[in-house]
């Protein structure tokens, strides 16, 4: 089935970008994004000694932006806006007669539209940043890329949970938050090179994060960061199939 | 011609050619030597004098002198890092050829290491400097063609040097006592080596000079430059009975020989008979003593009180005073940094805010449109990405290429001392802020005695080395900054600032004439006295002010403060408060100081590239002591 005829993926398209139920994510995310940018450079003194506005303003801008398009990409791959207008994962594989694999491939082109969205829309907003931190382009742009990926890395965990629980929206709002929780917050105090607000911080500063010893092999901070990335995806994707499958059967 | 003939006038060709080109393709060979300090010494912890030595036995050949010294180290608190001195030569044939450097490690413990290199080839040599320094500062013995006068040792070390081997740099006499000149012309000293000892005297230098036998010495116009006195022969005359009865010891002889002298300028120290012995002058902060009897023969060299004698005309070592000082760190810095005219010029927050709100606005209107108008789907997604990629464009290139943000600052503060002389102590506290990460030149125009790098924080990471280059008369300092990132440097030197004052005093009122002598106007202006403070207003150039204050016995004594002092730019208040009178400054009490702002003032570094913002304030600060109650 091509993607333009996906009931499924038009389905969230016409929900979230053409009724503008996910407009409201939108907004927030640059609301806060901006509010941020403005007391950074408008709050120059937090630290009298070393606190520069203008200079941290992107790295602390690309810190936010990560942030809230994580956390706006779970709740919107899990449809935690206007649920009630979503069919169910039930009567799409049961009564409209889609296959799993055409349901995934929805789930997962809408994931990366909403992805692309988000870091769309706050584009402009790093690029300024950027501009006036007098970061190079190279710089920006592998920023923005990067906020990207963890998009997309993190939000397919947004799906896992609509998979896993469809209409049952507390379990799926806990869910969103534990994950966020944890991947973006506690994985900092496991080890540094896992969390993704320390990596994109040691990239920007050109600084190196501790390196890992396995087995007597020493891997640097950045390559336990993509191996751990690459293994938190691959265990959405395997998490999300099983799941799925599983709802197929029931 | 036969065979053998031919080969034979062939072969006597090749030879005859081999040898007239060998020289042209021999290798350049270069051998480093260096005369370090003065007569191999140098005082601890002060920059000195570095002769590079270069011998070139092959082709002529350009090429680059690097001298490389450390700098930081444990006791500056910071990281060790390279300071390179570098000077383009050209090195001829077979010649000789000495390259001079001023050079001011921190540290010693590693050596320094002067290497010559060009297309030809290179030599490097170490020299170990923990064999040349000295704990004590030196006096240096120039003496002509009189032989060297045995003078006293005690007061430090006495280094024999030649007029050759003064240094053209005032700086490279910071380690220098006193210079004690002995029947010694001046007429082959260069320009750039008188101006360097002028300056030196100027700032706080050391001067005597030994009358000889041979007067004609100090007839030399040169000397007229330095000399309070004007020299005008020889006479006979009884042995100074003032300096037996000063100095202890019997002069071995009923009569001496002196220069016939008449004070130009300066006062006569000591006189016998109407005659003058020692005349002093002032020059700038420094200090000229001129000794019109021969102590380099006897009876004068002989004769026991001379030690003592000697350590008077040389004085105590010189110590820098540090107490008018205006404070320079990271701290003042940063204030200035944050201060709303600074931060204006690299923070445009008002602009970003107007942008993220125009942004949103917009974005909510095409969302408007699509919900509550009806615009089509395809057209709003076309319209977004349009919208967005278009706000991106024009924000970068309002905020990166045309905005206001500079690529750099250099903030100078000079703090203008007056002299008694109508020159002035200038202290030029320097900052270079840059909002790139790019390398920097920064000149240094000439004129200036002493300059220093002000340490960095301990917790900024590794200090990039610094490169210095001698172009012509003035100086470039190479470093690279990272973006958002500064450097602080201190500047002094003895500038012309003249400026006329008049203090009348009673018991309960003073007066005060001031006239600004100089080409440039102040504006401003302040009078401290007595703990209170007084607005003067403008005084520009050419103009007189007067002014009358009245005062109490008790308020002579009171301590100067700054209290309400007010100006209209708000980093004059800051630079005034926290660096030009932070240090406690008990040197005011019980004096008159007038400060004015130097309109248009010229500073002596500058940043030769396009975007960068130079901002440059300058304060003149006259103190004039007062009489005591008691005294009046």
């Amino acid at each position: 089935m091509k993607l333009g005829s996906n009931p499924a993926f038009k389905e969230g398209l016409q929900i979230y970008l053409v009724e503008g139920k996910a407009f409201g994510a939108f907004f927030y995310l640059l609301s806060l994004l901006g509010l941020v940018q403005f007391a950074i450079l408008f709050l120059p003194s937090l630290d009298p000694q070393g606190w520069m506005g203008s200079a941290y303003l992107f790295r602390m801008s690309a810190v936010a932006a990560l942030m809230l398009v994580v956390y706006f990409v779970l709740r919107l791959a899990g449809q935690e806006y206007a649920p009630w207008k979503f069919l169910t994962l039930r009567r799409w594989l049961q009564q409209e007669g889609l296959t799993v694999p055409a349901l995934a491939a929805a789930h997962v082109s809408l994931l990366l539209v909403y992805a692309s969205a988000l870091v769309l829309l706050s584009g402009p907003l790093l690029i300024w940043a950027g501009a006036i931190s007098r970061a190079d382009g190279f710089a920006i742009l592998s920023t923005i890329l990067l906020l990207f990926s963890y998009a997309v890395i993190y939000g397919f965990w947004g799906i896992v949970a609509l998979a896993a629980w469809d209409q049952r929206l507390e379990a799926k709002q806990v869910f969103v938050r534990c994950v966020f929780g944890i991947l973006v917050f506690i994985s900092a105090l496991v080890y540094l090179p896992l969390n993704p607000i320390a990596f994109l911080l040691s990239y920007l500063e050109q600084t190196e994060l501790p390196p890992a010893f396995f087995f007597g092999l020493r891997f640097s901070g950045a390559t336990v960061h993509a191996m751990f990335h690459v293994a938190v995806l691959a265990a959405a994707v395997a998490a999300y199939a099983w799941t799925l499958k599983r709802r197929s059967t029931l | 011609m036969s065979f053998g003939s031919r080969t034979a006038v062939r072969l006597f060709l090749f030879v005859i050619c081999s040898t007239l080109l060998a020289p042209a393709g021999l290798p350049a060979k270069i051998t480093i030597d260096a005369d370090v300090g003065f007569a191999g010494l140098f005082q601890l912890g002060q920059p000195f004098p570095l002769r590079v030595n270069l011998v070139n036995t092959g082709t002529p050949m350009d090429g680059t002198v690097e001298v490389q010294v450390w700098k930081g180290g444990p006791a500056r608190g910071v990281q060790l890092y390279p300071f390179l001195y570098k000077r383009e030569v050209f090195l001829s044939a077979q010649a000789r050829r000495s390259v001079d450097f001023t050079v001011d490690p921190d540290f010693i413990s590693r050596p320094l290491l002067v290497t010559f290199s060009g297309p030809g080839g290179s030599a490097t040599k170490e020299i170990d400097l923990r064999r040349h320094f000295s704990p004590a500062s030196l006096i240096l013995l120039v003496s002509g063609g009189g032989g060297s006068p045995a003078l006293p040792s005690g007061p430090g070390p006495i280094l024999h040097v030649s007029l050759g081997e003064l240094p053209a740099n005032p700086r490279a006499f910071r380690g220098v006592w006193a210079i004690v000149f002995y029947d010694q012309p001046l007429r082959d000293l260069s320009r750039s080596q008188m101006a360097a000892l002028e300056a030196w005297l100027g700032s706080g230098g050391r001067m005597v000079v030994l009358g000889g036998l041979h007067y004609a010495a100090l007839q030399d116009p040169d000397w007229a430059r330095f000399l309070p006195v004007e020299v005008s022969g020889l006479r006979r005359t009884k042995a100074p009975a003032r300096l037996e009865q000063k100095y202890g010891g019997k002069i071995g002889a009923p009569e001496i020989y002196l220069q016939a002298a008449k004070v130009v300028s300066g006062a006569a120290v000591l006189e016998e008979s109407g005659s003058p012995i020692v005349v002093e002058a002032q020059r700038g902060k420094g200090r000229i003593r001129y000794v019109a009897a021969d102590l380099g023969r006897p009876p004068l060299s002989q004769w026991a009180g001379l030690p003592g004698f000697f350590s008077d005309l040389v004085g105590a070592p010189p110590e820098r005073d540090l107490s008018g000082e205006a404070a320079w760190n990271d701290a003042v810095f940063n204030l200035i940094l944050y201060s709303p005219v600074f931060l204006g010029s690299y923070a445009p927050a008002m602009l970003f805010l107007a942008a993220v709100v125009f942004y949103l606005l917009a974005l909510g209107l095409l969302a408007w449109l699509l919900i509550e108008r009806g615009l089509a789907p395809r057209l709003f997604f076309y319209a977004v990405f349009v919208f967005v990629a278009s706000a991106a464009v024009a924000g970068y290139v309002q905020f990166h290429v045309s905005g206001k943000i500079p690529n750099a600052v250099v903030f100078s503060s000079t703090v203008l001392d007056a002299l008694p002389d109508g020159s002035a102590e200038s202290q030029s506290n320097v900052a270079l802020f840059s909002t790139r990460r790019r390398a920097y030149d920064l000149r240094l125009e000439s004129g200036w005695t002493d300059f220093e790098i002000v340490p960095s924080r301990p917790d900024k990471k590794k200090a990039e080395a610094v490169t210095m280059r001698e172009l012509g008369l003035s100086s470039a300092l190479h470093f690279l900054l990272k973006e958002w990132d500064y450097r602080l440097f201190k500047i002094r030197g003895i500038d012309r600032f003249p400026l006329r004052t008049e203090l009348h005093e009673g018991r309960d009122q003073i007066s005060l004439r001031v006239t600004n002598q100089s080409s440039k106007d102040l504006e401003e202006c302040w009078v401290l006295l007595s703990g209170r403070r007084f607005p003067l207003g403008d005084l520009p150039a050419g103009a007189s002010h007067e002014r009358s204050f009245s005062i109490d016995g008790e308020g002579r004594a009171r301590k100067a403060q700054l209290g309400e002092v007010s100006f209209k730019d708000k980093v004059r208040e800051m630079l005034l408060r926290a660096s030009i009178f932070a240090e406690p400054q008990g040197k005011y009490d019980g004096s008159l100081v007038f400060l004015g702002w130097v309109r248009d003032a010229k500073t002596r570094v500058s940043v030769p590239e396009t975007g960068v913002l130079a901002l440059n304030y300058t304060l003149f600060r006259m103190t004039i002591p007062l009489q005591s109650e008691e005294e009046l």
